[in-house]
Order: structure tokens, then sequence, then C-alpha cells
């Protein structure tokens, strides 16, 4: 069948068939139900209603086949809930959120093991949960949410539509209380109760440590010790330590596969008997009118009514001991483990995540929870940063000019994200606000006419500093199609030193290279060098159309050796001198960690060397790989001087987007010396702070400066950068804000500065642009003039929102002194709020790592 | 502040979704172990919060919370594009999976088949397709599916169709709807 691609043929038809779809799913409503209807009802639309009742048939089949599939429900989440619960009430009484989860079942525990008073421990133990109980009004609020359930079922999603099946299945026990276990009324010793806690600890324990779990309770007598490890363990009085050793042989004739699921261990031991074992209460019985006759919850409000025997209420605290000792376990174990990552800090920072967002001196708070854990941040001590001083704010009416070189690198993004999937905080030099921002695809307009670029300018209220306004400069770079790039002579200088052998290396850049050899053609040329101990060429000038040859190229390097990095750098540029194509792209395309370790290894040697060959009219892509040894501030001084790009591969996806998504944009250049200079308006503007571009500021008079070299567009590329304004009525009421006075100026009232000129300009600024075409030699200038201050941030279009979450973002991770009152939750919401179309998911993406960051503070 | 009357309302809801978000994370993470550490993950995390602030909005709550656990432990193990990865483009590119899947001899499909048959399809679709689809089949409306996976509803619509028709158009699936269809079309 030769359909070709998966998306129904014909892509302009998408919006109705999708349409169609969501009918025959029962998705639509208002004027589309009516439309679709109307369509469907159609003389000619026979076709159409078939293509709706097959969508239906397999949509309704498939979703017959969900029942069919084999999940069981599991006691130990039931008893992990608990004990989760059980901790999250004691632990919002408790100020010090942390070890709150750990804290009181260890004391409980020890009460257990030291003499199994169950009556006793029941008192003494359970405060959390009496405290405030009261039956009644449990069940009044039970007899509520049942209501509520069944009235908006379709907010509650699967809930109403799947009750009357769960109300049948709960009449049945379920189907590890059915297992043979006639424990469940006896009164059972300690040890038995502890040796069900393993199950239950490692419910509640991570995967990494379920396994070892399941291990210790294969190793016979460890499953009692060990799996208690703590204060509990060594409490235990002589006779409990023989009935422990006692149970532990007794439970080795269980089987004992240490692949088995948690499931089928949990059936074997004894019953966990954990909240909803009671038929009892008949209150909530009465409360609940639609006949059903267990919900977990009426277990809870029983055992407020003390009805029931004692061992069923020691299994419950018993499964909350247990949990405890799990989570316990597993902080205790994280903190030695996992060199150094935050992992345990994550269910702390999670409690206390909103009441330090709320307060006002949060930022403080937090800050000092950064710095803390600041010697946790990523620690590769290999790995170098160059130090960014954060922009200041400026005077206007001292520096009316801004001056800066574009840049379109993306690595800080993805390097940050490596930190952050790590569950470590990048270390702060990590972070460049720029490259954070211009990640991100925005919804610019494609420039008209000839230009190369389109330049769009807004403004509206900052939201980290009410008051404030937040200028954003938007640059968007021509699409090219990718049929119609032009020919390309590439030349892949690849690293293969032995620092190159890791898995997210060589291997790496073996996909990242076949990804990108995919899209050539037989314009295209290639060759191979290498670099390690002595440049080798190892494909000479081949055919884009050769694909065989090439990837067998790729396909043979291996790492090995140390790194010439130089010696590879200047070959690599005479292939690419050697295939010059007049018109195409000519690129040297460089894959590294960039420990260039033999040779010329100073930076400004390096540099050096990339900035004259760049005069040949090559320009350069550095790709930076893996993590340990990176020199991210090498490779970035090497792609700046290299009129190049410099792109940190973090995975095949972010491969994919470099060199493939933006092939053209990373291949061919479509302006070039792009520099920006805003001047402000000191009528209007009294300060402004420049967010990140902090390595690309240039000196105003730079601006006219042909000769003075800047960053380039590539095709398809956006530029982004944010401005934080403070207008000169926002000053007047804010002493001292911004700019630092000068000491030694008289300083002039700024409408001063303005009126020699005339009338005051209302205009805030006026953005002006130079660049030169790719192989021009003088630059041409635009002016784009920012008449207002926008309104209110909420009402500015979705990119200037989303480039201020990522803006805040960065600063935030920076620990910045500028990020106001922002913070994850906030940036969380912004992004969440401005994520538009994203057909990448980039955008989605971003807030799972503010969420990463979140749980790594 | 909380009181243990907030169990009732987790418990309840461990015992309307437990089921569902196991087989959802199932799907996602391909591992029953796994899973069940995501969906309690999931659970613990709603005892922190309250039942006021989430109401009427738990399930999609659960499944979201269930998800991003199931996402970070993808990405750990190198899996994320599975799930990230779903650009229209990036689907167009790699060309149809349902393609590669051999279509094998002209056997009818008998009608108990075809559900199995379209479980066995769904593995081929581009996951963020497949997750629409199970969750509109775990009962979701594409407003909530789209809140869960934090994509915008209209992308949802697009995805659930994509899946939908590329399992219509399957050779296998065309087959068995060809016989089901009445016979004067």
């Amino acid at each position: 069948m030769n359909t070709g691609h998966l998306p129904a043929g014909d892509p302009a038809r998408e919006p109705l068939d999708s349409l169609l779809t969501a009918y025959a799913l029962g998705q639509l409503a208002g004027a589309e139900l009516a439309a679709a209807e109307r369509l469907l009802a159609g003389p000619t639309a026979a076709e159409l209603r078939a293509q709706v009742a097959e969508i239906r048939l397999l949509a309704e089949t498939l979703r017959g086949t969900r029942e069919t599939e084999s999940v069981g429900s599991s006691p130990d989440l039931r008893r992990a809930v608990v004990a989760a619960c059980a901790s999250a009430t004691s632990g919002k009484a408790a100020p010090a959120a942390e070890g709150r989860v750990a804290k009181w079942p260890w004391g409980m525990l020890a009460v257990l093991a030291g003499g199994g008073l169950a009556a006793a421990v029941m008192v003494a133990g359970l405060p959390a949960l009496r405290s405030g109980l009261n039956p009644d009004r449990e069940v009044a609020q039970l007899q509520q949410q049942r209501n509520d359930a069944s009235r908006d079922g379709l907010a509650n999603g699967p809930a109403s539509r799947r009750q009357n099946e769960q109300s049948e299945r709960a009449k049945e026990p379920p189907p590890a209380a059915a297992a043979p276990q006639s424990a469940s009324g006896k009164q059972r010793n300690a040890a038995e109760y502890q040796k069900g806690d393993e199950v239950a600890a490692s419910a509640a324990a991570p995967l990494e440590q379920r396994a070892a779990a399941k291990q210790q309770v294969g190793q016979g007598q460890g499953a009692g010790g060990r799996a208690l490890a703590g204060p509990a363990a060594s409490s235990p009085t002589a006779k409990e330590r023989e009935r422990l050793a006692e149970e532990a042989k007794g439970s080795s004739d269980m089987p004992r596969d240490p692949a088995a699921p948690a499931e089928s261990l949990a059936r074997s031991l004894p019953p966990p008997k954990p909240v909803r074992i009671k038929p009892g209460d008949d209150k909530a019985k009465k409360a609940a009118p639609t006949g059903e006759t267990q919900l977990a919850s009426d277990g809870l409000a029983v055992e407020a009514s003390e009805s029931v025997p004692a061992a069923p209420m020691i299994a419950s605290i018993d499964a909350v001991g247990g949990s405890g000792g799990g989570y316990g376990g597993r902080s205790n174990a994280n903190r030695v483990g996992e060199n150094g990552t935050l992992k345990d800090q994550r269910f702390t920072a999670d409690s206390d995540r909103e009441t330090t967002f709320a307060k006002p001196d949060a930022g403080d708070l937090q800050r000092k929870r950064l710095e803390e854990k600041e010697s946790l941040r990523g620690d590769e001590s290999r790995e170098r940063y160059g130090a960014i001083v954060e922009n200041r704010f400026l005077s206007s009416a001292d520096h009316p000019l801004s001056t800066f070189s574009v840049d379109v690198d993306t690595a800080s993004y993805a390097n940050v994200r490596r930190f952050l999937m790590a569950g470590r905080l990048p270390p702060r030099d990590a972070v460049r606000l720029e490259e954070l921002i211009n990640y991100f695809r925005y919804d610019l307009p494609q420039p008209g006419g000839d230009e190369p670029f389109s330049v769009t300018v807004e403004a509206a209220d900052c939201p980290w500093r009410s008051g404030r306004t937040l200028v954003r400069v938007g640059l968007q770079g021509r699409e090219i199609d990718r049929r119609e790039r032009p020919a390309g002579n590439l030349v892949f200088l690849v690293d293969v030193s032995g620092s190159m052998s890791a898995e997210n290396k060589l291997p790496l850049v073996k996909q990242a290279l076949a990804m990108l050899v995919e899209e050539l053609t037989e314009n295209d040329m290639v060759s191979i060098v290498t670099y390690a101990g002595n440049a080798g060429l190892r494909l000479p000038p081949t055919s884009g159309d050769q694909k065989g040859k090439i990837l067998t190229a790729i396909e043979s390097l291996s790492a090995g050796g140390s790194t010439h990095g130089s010696a590879g750098i200047a070959m690599a540029y005479e292939q690419a001198a050697e295939r010059y194509i007049k018109g195409g792209v000519n690129r040297v395309i460089l894959a590294t960690d960039g420990d260039l370790n033999v040779g010329v290894t100073s930076n400004e040697a390096l540099v050096e060397l990339v900035s004259t060959k760049a005069k040949g009219g090559t320009f350069l892509t550095v790709l930076g790989f893996g993590d340990g040894n990176l020199q991210d501030d090498k490779l970035e001084q090497i792609a700046d001087r290299g009129n190049g790009i410099y792109a940190y591969i973090d995975g095949a996806r972010e491969a994919r987007k470099v060199l493939v998504e933006q092939l053209t944009g990373s291949t061919i250049t479509i302006a070039k010396d792009v520099k920006i200079q805003v001047e402000f308006n000191p009528a209007q503007v009294a300060s402004y702070r420049l967010l990140g571009y902090e390595n690309r500021i240039m000196a105003a008079e730079d601006f006219r400066n042909d000769r003075k070299d800047a960053g380039d567009i590539g095709a398809g590329h956006s530029v982004t950068a944010l401005y934080e304004v403070v207008t000169v009525g926002a000053a007047a009421g804010e002493p001292g804000a911004g700019a630092e006075p000068l000491k030694y100026q008289p300083r002039p009232e700024p409408v001063a500065v303005a009126k020699p000129a005339g009338p005051v300009s209302t205009e805030l600024l006026t953005v002006k642009l130079r660049y030169k075409q790719p192989d021009g030699d003088t630059s041409v200038l635009r002016e784009v003039p920012l008449a207002n201050r926008g309104g209110e941030f909420a009402a500015a279009s979705k990119d200037l929102r989303f480039a201020a979450a990522v803006a805040a973002f960065g600063m935030l991770l920076r620990g910045s002194e500028y990020k106001g009152a922002a913070t994850f939750s906030s940036v969380a919401e912004i992004a969440g709020g401005a994520l538009g179309t994203d057909a990448s998911g980039y955008r989605a993406e971003f807030l799972d790592l503010v969420r990463k960051a979140q749980e790594s503070r | 502040m909380s009181s243990t009357s907030d169990f009732g309302w987790v418990m309840e809801a461990v015992e309307l979704y437990e089921l569902p978000l196991l087989r959802y994370a199932r799907r996602l993470l391909g591992d029953v172990d796994l899973a069940a550490d995501a969906v309690q993950h999931a659970f613990v995390k709603l005892c922190e919060e309250s039942a006021g602030h989430l109401e009427g909005r738990v399930a999609p709550w659960l499944f979201r919370v269930c998800r991003n656990r199931a996402v970070d432990h993808l990405r750990r193990s190198g899996r994320e594009q599975t799930l990230v990865e779903s650009t229209p483009d990036g689907e167009a590119r790699t060309g149809s999976p349902l393609e590669d899947r051999a279509v094998g001899p002209a056997i009818a499909v008998e009608q108990r088949e075809l559900a199995a048959r379209l479980r066995e399809l769904m593995h081929a679709l581009p996951a963020a397709q497949r997750e629409a689809i199970d969750l509109w089949c775990e009962g979701f409306t594409y407003r909530q599916i789209a809140e869960i996976t934090g994509r915008q509803e209209g992308h949802i619509r697009v995805l659930a169709h994509r899946g939908l028709a590329a399992l219509r158009r399957h050779p296998l699936v065309q087959q068995h709807l060809a016989e089901a269809r009445p016979a004067h079309s």
C-alpha cells in the first residue's frame, strides 16, 4: 500500500477530518456540533458518514479493549497512600517540613517492635488521625462528594461512568484480601507486621529501591532485619529478634523469585490489612444511598468508631510506619547515592512550595535555599563555564544607546536541560538567558520583500516587577524551504579522542550526522575529517547522494587517542576551501566535547585560528556533546569568532532539532554581522536593563563599524531580546529604582535632555539594526520605533509572555538579583498559558523543566 | 487546615482511578512495576493537595501527575522521544510506522480479532497519538486530555484524528471494515 505518509494524504483536509473525528468521538458542542451535523446531513455526504461511522467503530472497539487488559488493584498502593496522607496531615501540623515523612512513624515503629501493645499504640500513635475527627461531618462530606461526583460526571472524568461497575466490584473482596489469609481477625505479632511492612516499604520506595527491596525479601534473614534498617531495627528485644528470625525462616518457603512482581509478593505475604477491611460503619452505609458498600473512606470512619478488633488497626498504623520507613530509607539512600543528585529533596521541596512562593520574603528564602544547595549544583569539575556578570540597569540619560550583537545559539538551554533532567540545578554560569529564550520558535511574521528578516517590537507590563515595562525585540529570519536550499559543501570535523567514547558523545555524533546525511542531495558535498593525535581525512569530498558511502564512513568512526584540535580544524578548513561552492553553503561542522587537549589549546589561539579561517567565507557550526568535561566557554567563543553557531546536543531529539529541523538555519546564513542598537528616549525611559547577551555587548560606536564582527542569522532563525524598562513615570513613584546614580555628574532632569530637540517624543525607544548580506561587506540600516509601553502583561502576545517566562526561569536558575517577584510557580503559570500551538512540544517540555527545577531546589 | 476527612476523598480516588491510571501508565512505560510506581506517586502527591483545590478536576490532575512521573522516567532512560517527539513534521518524515508492519497474507480478519489487531497496531502509532486515543478511551474529553498532556485542545483533536485515521487506513483494518460495510457501497 502506497499511502506514503501517515497524516491522511491531504493536509488541507485535516481540519475537516479532525472535526469529523471529534464528532465521532462525541467531542463537539455548540456551533461546531451543528456544523458537523449539517455537513453530515448533506445528500453527498455518504462518504463522510461512512468515515464517521468507521472511526467511531474503531474508537469504541479500542475503548472496549481496555477492560481486557489485566491490571490488578494493589493493596500496597492503598497502604502507601494512607501512609502519605497521614504524613501529609502530620507534616502540615509540624512547622519543620524537612523529614516530616519519616519522623513520627519511626517512633511508632519503635513502640511496636518493643511491645506490640496494640491498644496503646492506637491511642498514642494516632493523634493526628483522631484529632478533629467527626464521624458525622465526615459522612456528610462524603455524601456531598459522591453527589458531586455523580452530578458532574463529565468533569470527574471516567469516574461516574465507571461508578456502577466499581460498586459492583467493591462488593467482592479485593484479590489480595481474598487470598488465603485467615490471619485477618487474629492478633498478630509485631514481626508479622514488620514483614508486611517490607512490602509496604518496597511499594512506597522509588523503583530503584524497589528492586533492591525485592531482593531483600528473597534473602531470608535479611527480610526481617534489613528492610527495617533504621531506629526500629535496632530496638527489638532479644525475644523479638528471635521471632523475627523465625518469621524470616518461615517466610522463606514462599515464592521468592526476585523478579516476581510486587503484586504476587503482596499476595503471598500476610495480608496488609489496611484501611479497607471492614464492612463496618452503618452511618457511612446509610450515607451512601447508591448502595456502594465499601469505599476505603468508610474504613477510616470505622477506625474512628473504635468498633473493630485491634489487629487491623495496628495493621494500618503499621502500614504507616512501614511506608514511612520506606521514605526514610529512600532519603538516606539517596543522600549518599547518585553522585549528589537532589532526588531526595523532592518530597520536602514539594511540600513547602506554595508557602514559599506566596510570602513576600519568599525570594530571599528561595535564594537562601538555592545557596544552600549550591554545593549540589552540577559539579562536574572539569566542565568550564565563562563567568557571566549580569547586565545592570543603565540610566537612559547617561547611556541612551544599548548595542549588542545577535546570538542565535541555543546550547545553554540544552545544557541546562541536561542538568535538570538529572535532578540537579545547572551551574549558574551555564545559564545564558538569551540562549534559553532563543531556543524556542516564536510566531513572528516572515519578512516582506527582499528583507532577510522581519523586526517586531512589543511592550507590556513586566510580570516580575510591577510598574516596570518589558520590551521585546524579535527578529525573524526568512524561512527557506529545505528543498530550495542552495548546494552545500559540508565538512564534518569529528573529535574522536578517547574522551569521546562515552555513549552520549561519539555514538550520538554518529547518529546526529547520519540524520543530517539523510537530508542531503546530489548537490551537496560532504567530507569527514577526524582529529585525535593526528588529524585524518576519513572521507574525501563525496556527493550527498552517495549516502551509503557517507554513512559507512560515519559508522567507522571510533574513539581513541588524544585531541589535537587545531590541526583538525586547519585540515577541515582546507577541505572546505578545496570544494568551495560559490553562492552555496560552505560550512565546517565541528562535533566535540571541547576537550581539545593537544596542540593549540589556549582559547585565544584557537579562536584566532578559527576567526582567520572564517574570513575565507566558510562558516562554522560547533556541536557540543557529552558531560563531565564540556568546555562550554571555549566552544562558544570558537563558534562566535568563526561566524558560527554553537549548539549543545544532549540527545537524539536535540540532534534532530539542530541538524534536521533547522538544517537550513544551521547551514544557510541569510544575514551576517547582525547588530542591534536600541536608542532609548530619556523623556520616556528612566533606565533599562538588557536581559542576557552579556557576552555580546558592543561599544556604541562599533554599531556603524562594518569591520566589527557580529552574530549571524540563519534561515528560519529567530532572535529575541528582552529589556526591562523603568519608564519616567514609574521611576518617579519608585525612588532609587534602576540605575545607580552617578556620583560625580550633575543629574539633569530627563525632560531637559529631550526638550532642546523640540516637541517631546512619546516614543519609548527606537530599535536600529545593521546587517550585511551573507556575501556583502557593507551593512544596511533598519529602524523600528516603539510608540508606547503596551498594556497589561496578560494581554500581551503569547510569544512575549512565553519569552518572559523563559527569561524569569533563567534568572531564577541563576539566582539573579533582578528576578523580582518571579517564582518557578509563576513561570509555570505564565508559560502554561502561552504554549501556543507548540507543534514540536518544546514549550510543553519547558514546563517539565520548570517542574524539575522546582523539585531540585 | 486539613483533617483526617481528607483521607476519604483520596481513598475514593484510589478506588475510582487506580486501574485506569495503571493501564495508562503501563502503556506509557511498558512495564507494570514502573507503572505502579508512577501511579503511586500520583496518589501520594494527591494526599498533599486539598480536596477543595482540586474539586472536579481530580481525574485529570492524577493523570497529569502520573504522566509527568512517567515522562521523567522515560527521559532518564533515554526514551523520551517516544512521548515528546511527535511533531507533525517528524511523523511525516519518518514515514508511517504502520506501513513498516508486515501485512502478511490476506487473512480475513474476524470480528473478534479486530480489537486485538487494533490494540496491536496502536503500538505502531506515534506515542502522542496513541496517548490521546488512550485517554479518550479512559473517558476524558479533549479538553481534559489537553490539560493532562499539557498540549492545546486543538492539538489533541488533530492527534486523536491522525491516530484513528491511520488505523483506519491500515490494510488489515480496511479489510475488516470492507467486510462490515453494506454490500451496496
